[in-house]
């Protein structure tokens, strides 16, 4: 059990450490380099120039400015934006309590919505189930953002329920700003996750020790949480993970849909604007957050398959 | 006497692609309470179903007509909630694959005590209490630690005994143990079986035992009905139907038992394939394979009469008492022998 944490903990850290590589790698070798931002079309002298590179280490080699750039991240110390000429820290800071409600709201609809309807799907009747499976395949074919147009075509604009733009501020402002843009992320993951809850639960409930269960006497209650829920938890939990994860990606479509200024809008504008101390910190938290969200998924199974725990199988 | 359990014309219909399926067709039996009734056929006879009905656990859409009677009481007019009262104290089920029957993600102690702490309101404890001591029951070396064990840390054999103990904790009156050792070892086979004959024995319980094995039956059973698509063709006393078999499918499945396969070399199959209950037509459902058929065999189902001590299912039942199939059985095992050396 230890091992088994042990070795997803340490494959976690390589994990992130090659992808933290690879993201201070790509915009080393991207094309318009630091001087070209720094300078404009100003000539200036050698000396200037020199001095400038020396600021911000760009006169190093690769393998330097990395360790200082990782060594820096994992104090807290992001560098400075080379185009704002402030601490790279202080704007993601100011950009991210947006990002973690927005990701926060739709995860909690995915899990409620998804896992919701997709038991009612399995376990309903005929009808219930139809009409659930009509809805989950409107879900699943209307793309992130063009669900987030319609969203606020209709109940914002149209009916006016809910603002159209901006993050508000206070708790209850804030879900009211924050709903619709939630939903848009969460509607794709939450039909997708309903489909996969149905499934899971079919299969468990032609499982012969549902029948067991009942040919004991047990409640239909039980059965269905002891022995039907209990194991389809596994594929369940597996998707609701893989979609939180890929929510991390999604807030960049939606927060630029929905004018909210969170990491993903972040990361755009510093990418137009080429400032890569921004876009390479803004990068690694979204693919560290990625990767920490797997690997809590992965920990999770230990928990709910014996067989893993044991090391009898492989996540 | 009472008998414990009384079946009366059982007919189970199962919807397959929007029709209705027959798959048990008129099935009398009667079990005297402390009884063991062998239920032997080929695989998709309809064992598994008929036992399914009396515990009140077909597939849902199931079509059910006739009588069963538990202790007198009319089960057909049972609520749900009567039935599950029956299934926690009276009646108990084992099935084929106890790795498929248990559930892997709890433990051997949870699995053992979820029905007496949740259902029946046993203090947890007091529970585990009781199931090591049925585990002991069941012979299984060290109870304790096996309580804290997972399913898939058991072999096959001691998790059909941790099967069994469940059922022994309720207490019941009746077991159904459907083919309870068909997915074990032979070795381990043997173990189970003195075992569930043990407890039967000691706790003076009822059983119906399935199995496609006409030997072991005979073995474990007061009383064998043996069944073809969906109907029982023979009742008879656990001795005579290894020595008089009065229907031809019966002695058809005596002459292709394992040990005598084993002395001949080859498996005799039954000829022809086995029917299912709903492709019977107007005749006898074994006709088409029958050595012994006559024309009325395909024209008019056979009633199901008292012939000698058994009930039979067969128009030439009579005349077979006769004596007639003895010597043919003999003779043509004989002759597989010969051809065999030769
Ligand atoms: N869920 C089901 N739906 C429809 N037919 C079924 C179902 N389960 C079993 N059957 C059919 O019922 C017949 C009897 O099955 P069963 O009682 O399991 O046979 P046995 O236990 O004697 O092998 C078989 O022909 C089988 O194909
Ligand atoms: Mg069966």
């Amino acid at each position: 059990m230890l091992r088994y944490l042990g070795r997803q903990l340490l494959s976690m850290v390589i994990l992130l450490l090659l992808s933290s590589v690879l993201i201070y790698g790509s915009l080393y070798l991207a094309p318009g380099s630091a001087d070209a931002v720094l300078f404009g079309n100003h000539t200036v002298t050698p000396a200037v120039r020199h001095a400038v590179e020396a600021q911000y280490h760009l006169n190093q080699p690769f393998y330097v400015q990395y360790w200082d750039w990782l060594s820096g991240a994992l104090q807290g110390n992001l560098g400075t934006s080379i185009a704002f000429r402030t601490p790279v820290s202080q704007r993601v800071a100011a950009a991210a309590p947006v990002t973690i409600y927005l990701v926060i709201y739709a995860s909690i609809l995915i899990t409620i919505a998804g896992v919701g309807l997709g038991v009612a799907s399995a376990l309903g009747g005929r009808r219930l189930d139809a009409t659930i499976m009509a809805v989950t395949n409107v879900g699943t074919s209307v793309p992130t953002f063009v669900a987030a147009i319609l969203l606020l075509e209709f109940f914002s604009l149209k009916l006016g329920w809910f603002p159209s733009l901006g993050a508000g501020s206070g708790f209850f402002s804030r879900i009211q700003h924050l709903t619709l843009p939630a939903v848009a992320l969460a509607l794709w993951a939450a039909a997708y996750l309903t489909r996969v809850t149905r499934t899971s639960m079919r299969d468990e409930l032609r499982g012969e020790h549902v029948a067991t269960a009942r040919a004991r006497g047990l409640r239909n209650s039980l059965v269905i949480r002891r022995h039907v829920f209990r194991n389809a938890l596994l594929p369940i939990v597996t998707v609701s993970g893989l979609q939180v994860a890929g929510l991390i990606a999604g807030t960049i479509i939606v927060e630029q849909a929905f004018g909210l200024n969170g990491l993903g809008q972040l990361l755009l504008t510093s990418v137009e604007q080429k400032d890569y101390a921004t876009v390479q910190a803004v990068a690694l938290i979204l693919v560290g957050a990625f990767v920490v969200v797997n690997t809590l998924v992965d920990i999770a199974y230990t928990f709910l398959d014996p067989r893993i725990r044991l090391g009898l199988r492989e996540a | 006497m009472s008998p414990l359990l009384e079946v009366e014309h059982l007919r189970v219909q199962l919807p397959v692609g929007g029709e209705l399926r027959s798959v048990i067709r008129d099935v009398d039996l009667t079990l005297e309470p402390g009884e063991v009734l062998a239920m032997v056929g080929e695989s998709g006879s309809g064992k598994s179903m008929t036992a399914r009905a009396i515990m009140g656990l077909l597939p849902p859409g199931a079509e059910v007509g006739g009588r069963i009677a538990f202790d007198g009481a009319d089960l057909s007019a049972a609520s749900s909630r009567q039935l599950r009262e029956l299934r926690l104290r009276r009646i108990g089920m084992i099935f084929q694959d106890p790795r498929a029957a248990i559930n892997p993600v709890h433990r051997i102690g949870d699995f053992l005590t979820e029905v007496l702490v949740r259902e029946l309101g046993v203090p947890r404890s007091d529970a585990m209490k009781r199931a090591e001591g049925v585990l002991q029951e069941v012979r299984i070396r060290d109870p304790e630690h096996c309580l804290h064990q997972y399913p898939h840390e058991l072999s096959g054999g001691m998790l059909q005994r941790v099967m069994i103990a469940a059922v022994l904790l309720s207490e019941p009156d009746l077991i159904l143990a459907d083919e309870p050792t068909t997915a074990l070892d032979v070795t381990t086979q043997a173990e189970v079986i003195a075992l569930l004959s043990d407890l039967r024995r000691a706790r003076e319980l009822a059983m119906v035992f399935i199995t496609h094995d006409l030997e072991l039956a005979a073995a474990i059973s007061d009383r064998i009905a043996v069944m073809y698509a969906g109907s029982v063709v023979e009742t008879v006393a656990a001795a005579e139907a290894l020595t008089r078999p009065l229907h031809p499918y019966t002695e058809a499945l005596l002459e292709s038992r394992p040990d005598i396969a084993v002395r001949l070399d080859v498996i005799p199959q039954i000829s022809g394939r086995p029917i299912a209950a709903y492709e019977v037509d107007a005749g006898c459902p074994f006709h088409p394979r029958c050595r012994y058929a006559e024309e009325q065999c395909s024209l008019t189902p056979p009633k199901t009469a008292l012939v000698g001590t058994g009930l039979v299912m067969c128009h030439r039942a009579q005349e077979r008492l006769g004596g007639l199939h003895i010597s043919g059985e003999q003779n043509s095992l004989a002759d597989g022998l010969g051809a065999q050396a030769g």
